[in-house]
């Protein structure tokens, strides 16, 4: 995990001219990293890197996140920073996140995850830039191009077009795919046949 | 209730988005498409060739750019050969203007693409090969005077770069039909850009 794990937000620190502002730099660097991830280490210090933005990761771990949770209801999105209608798409996802990833009264939570099909080379240029520049609140990986048989293990039906959303309930069998823009109303039915079946 | 609602509601879906269009082994349509020089073009315009291969591509996608120059090499390597490139842009250029007929005589131009390239501007082409996205491409083996779908997917298994591409799909494809053979692998998949269909 700490090989694939980057921190985007220290970069533009690199700037310091004397120790000194080196050190403050560094040190106003870390109390960002604390401040807007709250369970990172002490980046620069520790071993273990703060969590990234946007975190790279396998189809075997995206195969992980596919899995059935009994506590929460998985709503996987497929996008990429050239996908106009992913774009349209991606603030209903959110809101969804916003409205549904903090559990009341024990109900199942809905957890959104957004999982980027740009480019490598685009990962520092295009994704994380627009992540940050959109605010998205839901966790955004990066996955990038998937291999044929990649696109068949998300699902069978799925053609490699984007917008792509796979939708995982809570128990076994529980499972929708849908391969074009969606809705924010259309989504919370959707989620809402998991939530509440 | 909702169960069954939803059921329903899954096979509804499911029927909408099963793939229609060809399979492999399915016998392809002509079609008569208005070439970026102006001029008509069907499969019958190639009266020697053995195979065409189809691709459905565009101007805007970026995974389309991405393989422009290999579709180029694609028509170069295996034209002479009696397999051209016919590429389709089935977008509506209403939600892409750099998809229109004007954009593409620029950029075949720019690009000196030595293959057709045609707007499929009713999308009717599109939807009966049963076109998703581009890059989307259909090779065809001339059976008499029928066209066959012999392969139908991705170019190759690496849409980022051409150095790191492990599996070259469809010059296998070709390889195998120029023996005499059905392709190995006649279906792949490769993320693309939706085809913008009208609204």
């Amino acid at each position: 995990m700490q090989s694939t794990s980057w921190y985007y937000g220290r970069t533009r620190f690199l700037g310091g001219f004397c120790l000194f502002f080196f050190a403050a730099l560094c040190l106003s660097a870390n109390l960002v990293a604390q401040a807007s991830k709250p369970t990172a280490g002490k980046s620069g210090v520790s071993k273990k890197a703060a969590k990234p933005l946007v975190e790279v990761i396998t189809f075997d771990r995206l195969q992980a996140l596919m899995q059935p949770n009994p506590d929460t209801v998985r709503v996987i999105n497929f996008w990429a920073t050239t996908c106009r209608p992913c774009i349209e798409e991606m603030p209903s996802f959110d809101r969804l996140h916003r409205e549904y990833s903090l559990s009341k009264d024990g109900q199942k939570t809905v957890q959104v995850l957004f999982v980027s099909l740009d480019f490598k080379r685009d990962i520092d240029t295009k994704v994380v830039p627009f992540v940050k520049k959109r605010g998205i609140a839901a966790p955004v990986v990066f996955l990038g191009p998937p291999k044929s048989a990649e696109i068949d293990g998300v699902d069978a039906s799925w053609s490699g077009s984007m917008p792509a959303t796979l939708i995982i309930g809570a128990k076994a069998g529980q499972r929708a795919f849908y391969e074009k823009k969606l809705e924010y109303e259309e989504l919370k039915d959707f989620v809402k046949t998991y939530l509440f079946p | 209730m909702k169960n069954i609602l939803f059921a329903v509601l899954l096979c509804v879906a499911s029927s909408l988005y099963a793939a229609d269009g060809y399979k492999v082994g399915d016998v392809a349509r002509d079609f008569t498409l208005k070439n970026v020089d102006g001029k008509m073009v069907s499969l019958a315009s190639y009266p020697d060739a053995k195979g065409v291969i189809v691709v459905f591509t565009c101007n805007h996608c970026p995974y389309a750019k991405a393989y422009e120059s290999r579709v180029i090499g694609l028509h170069k390597a295996f034209a002479s050969k009696g397999y051209p490139v016919v590429a389709i842009n089935p977008n509506d250029p209403a939600a892409y203007p750099e998809d229109s007929f004007e954009n593409m005589a620029k950029r075949a131009k720019e690009k000196s693409y030595p293959f057709a390239y045609v707007f499929d501007e009713t999308q009717d082409i599109a939807k009966s090969y049963g076109a998703t996205r581009t890059p989307h491409i259909f090779l065809l083996k001339k059976n008499a005077d029928k066209y066959e779908v012999a392969y139908i997917g991705a170019i190759d298994d690496n849409s980022e770069s051409a150095d790191a591409v492990k599996e070259k799909y469809v010059e296998q494809a070709i390889a195998a039909l120029v023996s005499g053979k059905a392709p190995t692998v006649s279906t792949t998949k490769a993320v693309g850009c939706g085809i913008k269909w009208k609204k």
